[in-house]
């Protein structure tokens, strides 16, 4: 018998080394898949904002340009933890699924955009307006809105000098 | 008739411990030729294939039999393997007389010898195999010294099957251009 065999052998014999349960990997798994669903939803829900949150905010905006009121308004934050969010889908899919058999580029286009479009239609419907209202999302909303000396901000995102 | 590896690999699912010694006896070869050739130290080559069989074992529960086990195995060296390359960098500093010869594994494929053809350039080769991108050499390794189909390579590297392709024609190409600069007017 080879050294390798041996010792890999011995170490099993010996309870050194046990096998891990079926149901430890079924637990995985299906944490894995509640998380993965979980950080869809959250990067859906961040992107959400960020169609949400400029569009509220230019709704009301006078004097500037639209583009200028867009890039004042823009949730930078948001926009930056959702794309995080979103690398972090495609990873995952990408490191646990078969996935990676496919064409990276067409993959991580078809998923941006179904998660863009989700998160759109979401942000037209009526379901941020509940939301805001909601004692615990209200920060999420209201944070973008107003500075730390409760004057109204612009809008969302940084200001243009 | 023997059995297949992934028939023995249901029966170590059950419990069955002479059929896990009976597949570390079936791989336990090509799997020590394809860590060394990844990290180039015989030690550190028996120690990661030594690892992965524990952890095949530790994890065989997770295994799918619909899949193929060779694929399955071999990731997890692969997996070892790069972890220790990612630590060791100074693994890189290549002890050439530790690996096999090539004429020793099991050969390389018609398609590169063709291009080869003709080169009395085997240690040559063997060292300007060490001085190609580990990315594109493991692809060469797997390819030609284990004669792998691109879908199982794709299985274990986890990349496309055209990622295989293109990371193979890279890595020739490395290697080509490696020799070409090696040989002199004796070796042709």
């Amino acid at each position: 018998m080879s050294k390798i065999k041996e010792d890999v052998m011995e170490k099993i014999s010996s309870g050194q080394v046990k096998m891990r349960s079926r149901n430890f990997f079924v637990l995985m798994k299906a944490l894995l898949e509640i998380s993965l669903v979980a950080l869809v939803a959250f990067v859906i829900f961040i992107f959400n904002l960020t169609f949400y949150l400029p569009r509220r905010m230019m709704g009301a905006g006078f004097g500037s340009s639209r583009f200028t009121l867009l890039l004042e308004s823009l949730p930078w934050t948001h926009l930056v933890f959702g794309l995080l969010g979103l690398g972090l889908v495609i990873w995952i899919l990408y490191r646990y699924t078969g996935l990676y058999k496919k064409h990276f580029i067409l993959i991580v286009s078809i998923l941006s955009f179904g998660i863009l479009l989700i998160s759109y239609i979401v942000s037209v419907s009526n379901l941020n307006e509940r939301l805001e209202e909601r004692r615990g999302l209200r920060g999420l909303y209201r944070q973008q809105n107003w500075d730390t000396e409760g004057h109204q901000r612009r809008g969302p995102g940084f200001q243009l000098k | 008739m023997p059995l297949l590896d992934e028939e023995l690999a249901v029966l170590v699912q059950g419990g069955n411990k002479e059929a896990f010694e009976e597949i570390v006896g079936r791989y336990e070869k090509q799997l020590y030729h394809f860590a060394l050739r990844l990290c180039r130290k015989k030690d550190l080559a028996e120690d990661i294939v030594q690892d992965s069989f524990l952890r095949a074992y530790q994890n065989i529960q997770s295994f799918d039999a619909r899949k193929k086990f060779s694929s399955w195995i071999f990731r997890i060296v692969h997996n070892r393997a790069m972890d220790i390359l990612r630590k060791e960098k100074k693994y890189l500093d290549i002890d050439i007389e530790d690996l096999p010869e090539i004429e020793d594994s099991k050969r390389l494929s018609e398609e590169i010898a063709k291009e080869l053809d003709g080169l009395a350039v085997k240690q040559k080769m063997r060292t300007a195999l060490e001085q190609v991108p580990v990315k594109y050499r493991e692809v060469i390794i797997l390819r030609y010294f284990h004669e792998m189909e691109y879908e199982e390579i794709s299985d274990i590297l986890k990349i496309p099957k055209n990622t295989v392709g293109t990371f193979l024609s890279r890595g020739k190409a490395a290697l080509r251009e490696t020799l070409s600069g090696k040989l002199t007017k004796e070796d042709i």
